[in-house]
């Protein structure tokens, strides 16, 4: 019994002098120095987990490749489980580049200053969402979801939450009161179809590419879930990159923006998995109408 | 002694009892109970989820995911165990009193420790790792110290009981030696309180396994991580294989406590205590040096310049600081974040009440006297079957994290209180269920046996012999629960199980800092009435 | 008292497992006696006293209590209105009122709606209470009864047998743990009840002088075989001085 006692402060001991040894490697493995361009750095690239994880870790790990192809830069993709963890890492540095949608885009620049939208694809300039619904209940428009059970994505969500709102409220529907019970959030756009057509929501509301993939590839069944409605255009989806140069060098955030645009046939495979067949040039001041929609919910003060 | 104040002494009991019984129908009348309740397809996803459980997914990738998720966690939790330790330690002793006079300073130090150690055991482990995430990123670390604050609040406030509860003549014989209060403390104290320190502490142990494993739903990894991106994919069998996983880690630490406590108290020794010492040397080492190593998450580097302005930041953002309205100075915010106040003590309530009465219909079959039939003189071909069934209920029920049990009714039934209280009522009663039945097989079989052999039926023996023996004990078990319940309700809340947590979650996702310090003080003023009435009733019912 | 035998017992034989606890016992037992089972710790006297209560199954031999065929033995109800059962006071349910614990006998007679109601509004009440008084605790009806003293609780006991009626008593011990001027207060009382109603009494001791002093008839058990059976006036030091003297001694 003493032994396990003096075991322990003296493990105890261990760790403290561990710690104290390991200042000088960790403050390497980490970075702090900003000054210095550190080419060990590791450049981490983020998607707000929208779909399917598997999905996201092929075509992000896709990206990342070809990242590190292109730019000489050591480049992973860190898996984010939460839309807001996403934002927030972004936020700290401890994410470079993300694929964000269009509140979580909105978000993270106004946390980070010198945060840019770079890139997007064409479908994101002019961006829709579905509501979607049991097909037996045979629903034809926006007004005929009233009294039935539905369920928005992530609450973070542009196209799964935002927009949808905003277009019911347009159309005059109470979300919090109107429906069957108060609306679910499902957190992805995936978990949203497939949670209509297990049959566990009647309708719901999600990002129209994830709806056509979902169709092509037949991993819904449209014999029982079909669209009743489309919202009309707004921006979405885009590369937003973080103040880069600073710890990779000059140019940097150049070199990234200038890979993303490059990518064409010979990347197809993964441009497959984003639905699109390249990414065009977009700006920060593209997302201003989401920023105001999204204050006028209330979401962003 | 006259036959009045006996009559009303028996009565006060039973009114205590009524009016709690009173207080969960109070509680039930927050749900419209109706067949709205349930998805339309809710019925489909149950019997999916339980197809799922009989063919979990056992394919090598998942196998060895599930490998490296359950290290994971459990390198979180005994990293995070060694912290609180310290830190139950230095401030269980500061706590204890001990080392102060009697002066009117020492008591003032002596009530600011205790109340020290409170408050980091009042707020969710959850709820703090979400705030260490804030300040220093997505860290191992956060995990660590979010762990290592409220298990160091837990076990501090028992380790100063202990010290305060120690025999005093032998203190007095080491004051009478000149010896100084440091020395007490070295060679009197410590020796007579080791043996339970160290027991109680392997008690916990199991408990922060648990809390590792939902650590990942503020982004850190382990079991609970892959957990919810199975679910996220509707992928059920691979949710069953993490949660066996878990389920086994769980039991093996449970039984290696069990074990060490029982043998840590014989008075002989036995192989298994040095053993012991062994492993968790192992343990601690592999852990942090997983951390430190494999991580490569520096201890130092927390404390840079820039994760103190983060943590500035976030504190401002907090108190409202450069914000035009802050949510706790608005009537609005205020009378919503009431009624969702309101709801969750319900919800806490309607879930010590599902998992008592839960507890109660199984807790007699239960009970290993009552399954050999020592305790009633009928044993039965089907006891054992039933004991170990709902033995086997029990692990399970209290094996998996309240919060994923929320995520799994939350495709059940539609959002609201209601998911959440059963999800709550989910993972206690198993818990309670276990102590109860302890308490049944610690009860003296003598006036039971007494009541069989007079002719009592089954039903008979309950009342007369079982249920008043044991009530008292299951009511402060009750009460005990119901505590732990109030405090995690904010989390059942994070995945849309109702109550203060899901707009916790939805404010965290919009940055509405202000709004998060609101809902914050609404629940601690929650933790706290539910202590305080939780320690009055136990007081009325012994 | 003519010849009315109410236990009959012929060559019983009751063995656990390797080790024969009680080996060819027979006597009988007449309507309205008191027996003392004496002896040394480890005699029998208990695994006797239960396997008369049919709580064990004898290995060998034949044991007729009159009025109770075979089948009735396995209904505890019927078992209960033949045979009462009294040990130490550790089978009292001790968080319960004194009042429930004394109506506990008459589980046997009652529904399950009746025993439940009963808590709540106590049945029965006057029955309880003449019971109490005739144990002369009448006052302590309401009280919590772990906070009887031991000989008060063992008065309880008798108490709840004075409800249940059974014809036959067997008490195991039943002042074993209590001071000598307790012991004395229960076994009078316990004597004078059995009396009263006609009770047959079977009861282990330890103390051969209670034996003498309240009981008819005295059956000393040695090693699982009867030692010697007489009425208490007849016996003699000597037979006590065998009875008890330690073996490697003789």
């Amino acid at each position: 019994m003493r032994k396990l006692l003096t075991y322990f402060t003296f493990l105890l001991l261990l760790l403290l002098t561990a710690c104290g040894g390991g200042e000088e490697p960790a403050n390497e493995s980490q970075g702090e120095e900003n000054n210095t361009k550190n080419t060990e750095e590791v450049f981490k690239i983020g998607a707000i987990p929208d779909q399917n994880a598997a999905e996201l870790s092929r075509s992000m790990g896709g990206v990342a490749e070809y990242l590190q192809e292109e730019t000489g830069l050591t480049v992973e993709y860190v898996p984010s489980v939460d839309y807001a963890a996403l934002v927030t890492a972004f936020e700290r540095g401890e994410i470079h580049l993300a694929w964000f949608g269009g509140l979580t885009g909105v978000q993270a620049m106004s946390l980070v200053e010198d945060a840019e939208a770079i890139a997007q694809r064409p479908r994101d300039e002019e961006f829709h969402s579905v509501f979607i619904a049991q097909k037996e209940l045979g629903l034809k428009g926006i007004e005929d979801i009233k009294g039935h059970s539905f369920t928005f994505g992530s609450e973070s969500s542009t196209s799964g939450h935002l927009m949808p709102r905003y277009f019911l409220m347009e159309n005059g529907i109470d979300a919090e009161n109107d429906l069957d019970g108060a609306p679910n959030y499902s957190g992805s756009h995936d978990k949203t179809y497939k949670l209509v057509e297990a049959g566990t929501f009647q309708t719901g509301a999600l990002n129209e590419a994830v709806w056509e993939t979902a169709v092509a590839e037949g991993t819904v069944d449209t014999n029982k879930v079909e669209v009743f409605y489309e919202t009309p255009a707004y921006y979405d989806y885009n590369w937003t990159i973080n103040a880069v140069d600073p710890v990779f060098g000059e140019g940097t955030k150049d070199k990234v923006k200038e890979a993303l645009l490059s990518m064409g046939e010979e990347q197809q495979e993964i441009l497959d998995l984003f639905a699109t067949d390249k990414f065009i040039e977009t700006s920060n001041e593209n997302y201003a109408a989401i920023e105001k929609v999204a204050k006028e919910l209330g979401i962003i003060k | 002694m006259s036959a009045k104040p006996d009559f009303f002494r028996y009565y006060k009991k039973s009114y205590l009892t009524i009016i709690l019984i009173g207080i969960f129908v109070w509680s039930l009348f927050a749900v419209q109970w109706n067949s709205d309740l349930i998805h339309a397809g809710g019925f489909v996803t149950i019997m999916q989820m339980l197809g799922a459980l009989f063919q979990p997914d056992f394919s090598k990738e998942i196998l060895e995911l599930a490998i490296e998720s359950t290290w994971i966690t459990l390198s979180y939790a005994v990293a995070g165990m060694t912290l609180a330790f310290i830190i139950a330690f230095v401030l269980g002793v500061l706590a204890s009193g001990i080392l102060f006079g009697e002066s009117r300073i020492s008591i003032l130090m002596k009530s600011f420790f205790r109340g020290l150690l409170g408050f980091l055991r009042a707020i969710h482990e959850l709820v703090w790792a979400w705030i260490f995430v804030a300040s220093f990123g997505l860290s191992p670390y956060a995990a660590i110290f979010a762990l290592a604050l409220p298990y160091g609040g837990i076990l501090g406030r028992i380790f100063a009981d202990m010290l305060t509860d120690v025999p005093k003549e032998p203190i007095e014989a080491l004051n009478s030696t000149g010896a100084s209060k440091f020395q007490v403390l070295l060679y009197g104290y410590l020796p007579m309180v080791k043996t339970n320190i160290l027991s109680y502490t392997m008690y916990r142990f199991e408990c922060s396994i648990r809390s590792s494993a939902i650590m990942s739903f503020v982004g850190l990894g382990g079991l609970g991580y892959q957990i919810q991106l199975s679910l996220d994919d509707l992928q059920y069998d691979e949710v069953w294989t993490f949660i066996y996983f878990l389920i086994a880690i769980v039991v093996l630490i449970d039984l290696w406590s069990s074990q060490l406590r029982n043998k840590l108290n014989a008075p002989s020794k036995h192989w298994f205590v040095p053993f012991s010492s062994i492993l968790t040397v192992f343990l601690v080492a592999g852990s942090w040096g997983y951390v430190y190593f494999v991580d490569k998450a520096s201890f130092l580097a927390l404390f840079s310049q820039e994760n103190l302005a983060y943590a500035k930041k976030f504190f401002a953002g907090m108190l409202g600081i450069g914000e035009e309205n802050p949510a706790f100075l608005d009537r609005e915010s205020w009378s919503n974040a009431l009624l969702l106040t309101y709801d969750t003590l319900r919800m806490s309530i309607m879930a010590i009440g599902f998992s008592t009465i839960v507890m109660f219909l199984t807790v007699i079959p239960a009970a290993r006297n009552v399954a050999n039939g020592t305790l009633t003189l009928a044993p039965k071909w089907y006891s054992w079957i039933s004991f170990g069934f709902i033995r086997l209920c029990y692990i399970f029920s209290r094996a998996i994290p309240e919060l994923v049990w929320a995520m799994m009714i939350i495709f059940i039934l539609k959002p609201g209180i209601l998911p959440g209280a059963i999800a709550l009522a989910l993972h206690n009663f198993g818990i309670l269920g276990k102590l109860c039945a302890e308490v049944i097989e610690d009860l003296d079989e003598r006036p039971i046996r007494h009541l069989s052999s007079s002719g009592a039926s089954k039903a008979q023996i309950l009342m007369y012999g079982v249920i008043p023996s044991v009530l008292p004990q299951f009511l402060t078990y009750i009460l005990y629960r119901w505590e732990v319940i109030m405090r995690t309700t904010i989390v059942v809340g994070f995945v849309g199980a109702g109550g203060l947590g899901q707009q916790f979650k939805l404010s965290m996702s919009f940055f509405h800092y202000t709004d998060l310090t609101l809902l914050l003080f609404c629940y601690l003023i929650l933790v706290w009435i539910s202590d305080y009435i939780s320690e009055w009733a136990r007081k009325t019912a012994r | 008292m003519a010849s009315e035998n109410i236990i009959e017992v012929q060559k019983l034989h009751v063995g656990f497992e390797r080790k024969i606890a009680l080996s060819s016992l027979s006597f009988s037992i007449q309507k309205g006696e008191r027996v003392a089972l004496i002896g040394p710790s480890g005699a029998g006297k208990t695994t006797l006293l239960n396997t008369l209560a049919t709580f064990i199954t004898p290995t060998e031999g034949e044991l007729q209590i009159t009025g109770l065929n075979h089948q009735d033995s396995k209904n505890r109800k019927k078992l209960a209105k033949k045979i009462g059962m009294i040990r130490q006071q550790f089978d009292l349910v001790s968080p319960l009122p004194v009042i429930h614990n004394v109506l506990a006998g008459r589980l046997a007679d009652w529904g399950f709606f009746k025993s439940l109601f009963s808590l709540l509004v106590p049945q029965e009440k006057t029955l309880a209470m003449k019971a109490l008084d005739r144990v002369g605790l009448k006052d302590k009806l309401y009280a919590r009864t772990s906070t009887l003293s031991g000989g008060e609780q063992q008065r309880v006991a008798l108490a709840r047998l004075l409800v249940q009626k059974p014809e036959i008593i067997l008490a195991d011990e039943p002042v074993a743990s209590l001071d000598p001027a307790r012991a004395e207060d229960v076994l009078s009382i316990l004597a004078k009840l059995v009396t009263e109603e006609n009770q047959t009494l079977i009861a282990s001791l330890h103390s051969v002088e209670y034996a003498k002093k309240y009981f008819t008839r005295v059956i000393a058990l040695r090693d699982g075989e009867i030692f010697f059976d007489l009425p208490s006036e007849k016996i003699e030091d000597q037979n006590l001085a065998a009875l008890y003297e330690l073996k490697g001694k003789s």
